[in-house]
């Protein structure tokens, strides 16, 4: 696999415990190095890297294109996974609610705009990254706290009821695929 | 953000990041983001057994869930003088969660459209309850199962609370399966009152005659406190009942007064036939459910024990009473809770 890549490779983190490093291509193009522990957290590229029977010695001869996500959230997704890499398994939730304390590293990892929030949450969601989608999800939820119903479709894209009829009154007097 | 947009997968983990409290809130954006939160949290929603509604002299008004009632889904309250309530123009959040204020002169407009709003996302087959302890009456609901009401007393600067009114408060719902009132009614029960139909009814009857409660109810358990009542109503109530006219369903009946002496107990044992259960034979025991307000279950108390007992004519089915000249209890028995009693019974027959 030959990709040029437009800008300098991005070393998130330097990787001293453990030699074994991985390639990915974002879908702009951007090349990151992940270390083993840290892709690990990713269900989606961990599976791709077993399947691809990629090991120590031909990992970095093979880089990963991931077509679905950018530069920008693949930065902040290898920055997460580093951080995390080495953490302790979550316990099972027993409970409906998700119950921990988002931490400050994490909070600040994740202020970003509504838009890219929304883009992150996404990418999140297709490498399967459990815990940067329960961090993101935290992150969503406590935009609601302490705001108004209106104040709430704002900031979750969330259409009225009158704009919700005028959308189904609109589809309904379209023309069909036949008409 | 365009949340509508999000994988069903990735809205549901942002909803699992909100209490009840929190996701009713959210349903109040808007009817179709109503039906995702329904749809996706369906999980959740579908374990809530009962809710029940509690009306306070203050005008607080909580709504709670859970097998305690512990989880508070609605916490309702007058504004403070200087807030003014604009979102809904009666009803506001105060806080994030589930704290509101409300204008207390739409109170029943309030309180119907947060049930109709539970009942939209909840269904009509959980518990509803009623349990109310301001002056005022409950507004009347639709689809609630059980009220327990404290009617106010008249000095304490209320009026007494008619019959006419305590029948309205029943209106919308007239089959509880639960009834529980305490305090003093002003005026007679109605002979048609939708009381008399509840599977379980609890009436506090100062100054009311109890026969047309009695011989009107129609269902499992019947408890009258403070009542005006004479020895003929409990006789022609065994005669009755041992005659099959009457109180086929009822498995329980206990009525007490405040006075002495009103049950004329040589006269009662001349006029019904009482069985006596030799004392070692056993003695009956019995448990018999109510309806406890402070859990969701109905609960189970031991609570009537005798040696006395009567025939019902027609089918030989038994009922243990227990009389004094202030109180008198009825309870109609099988013979899986009474083995021993039982069987010594049906030796003397």
């Amino acid at each position: 696999m030959s990709v040029e890549p437009e800008v300098p490779i991005v070393q998130v983190e330097e990787v001293r415990e453990n030699p074994v490093l991985y390639k990915i291509i974002s879908s702009d193009n951007h090349v990151f190095t992940i270390s083993e522990h840290a892709v690990k957290l990713s269900k989606t590229l961990w599976d791709l890297i077993t399947n691809l029977g990629l090991t120590a010695e031909n990992a970095l001869d093979n880089p990963i294109p991931v077509e679905n996500v950018n530069g920008k959230n693949m930065e902040t997704i290898v920055q997460f996974c580093e951080r995390h890499k080495y953490d302790e398994e979550e316990p099972e939730y027993t409970n409906y609610i998700r119950e921990f304390v988002l931490p400050e590293w994490d909070r600040q990892l994740l202020s970003i705009d509504n838009e890219e929030l929304f883009q992150l949450i996404l990418a999140t969601n297709y490498l399967d990254i459990q815990k940067l989608m329960d961090y993101c999800c935290r992150v969503i939820g406590d935009m609601a706290k302490d705001k108004t119903p209106e104040e709430l479709r704002i900031i979750y894209g969330i259409p009225t009821d009158a704009e919700d009829d005028a959308l189904e009154r609109s589809a309904s007097d379209s023309p069909g695929p036949s008409g | 953000m365009q949340f509508l947009r999000l994988p069903r997968v990735v809205q549901k983990e942002i909803f699992d990041n909100f209490e009840l409290c929190e996701l009713l809130f959210l349903g109040f954006c808007s009817r179709r983001f109503r039906y995702l939160t329904r749809s996706i949290q369906n999980y959740r929603f579908k374990e809530i057994q009962n809710i029940k509604y509690e009306f306070f002299e203050d005008d607080s008004i909580f709504i709670r869930t859970g097998y305690t009632y512990s989880t508070i889904l609605f916490a309702m309250g007058p504004p403070l003088e200087d807030h003014v309530i604009i979102p809904m123009e009666v009803f506001d959040q105060s806080q994030w969660g589930s704290d509101y204020i409300y204008d207390i002169k739409m109170k029943t407009l309030v309180v119907e459209g947060v049930h109709e709003y539970l009942l939209a996302f909840f269904g009509p087959s959980i518990l509803y309850e009623i349990e109310s302890t301001h002056p005022q009456l409950a507004p009347s609901l639709r689809n609630i199962n059980a009220s327990y009401i404290q009617l106010p007393e008249r000095n304490r600067g209320n009026d007494l609370v008619t019959a006419k009114q305590l029948e309205i408060c029943f209106n919308r719902s007239p089959n509880q399966e639960s009834i529980r009132i305490e305090g003093t009614v002003h005026g007679n029960f109605f002979t048609s009152s939708v009381m008399y139909r509840t599977k379980y009814l609890s009436i506090c009857c100062a100054g009311n005659k109890i026969d047309s409660i009695l011989f009107s109810f129609t269902g499992r358990s019947l408890c009258i406190r403070e009542a005006f009542f004479d020895t003929s109503t409990i006789i022609r109530f065994l005669n009755e009942w041992k005659s099959h006219n009457g109180f086929q369903k009822l498995m329980f009946f206990s009525i007490s007064t405040c006075q002495e002496n009103v049950l004329d107990i040589r006269k009662l044992m001349e006029c019904i036939d009482i069985k006596r259960l030799n004392p070692s034979n056993g003695i009956f025991h019995f448990k018999r459910t109510y309806r406890d307000m402070s859990f969701c279950e109905w609960s189970q108390e031991r609570f009537l024990s005798s040696h006395e007992y009567v025939i019902r004519d027609v089918d030989g089915e038994q009922a243990a009473i227990v009389y004094s000249p202030s109180h008198f209890r009825f309870a109609v028995f099988s013979s899986v809770e009474n083995v021993n009693a039982f069987k010594s019974i049906k030796k003397m027959i």
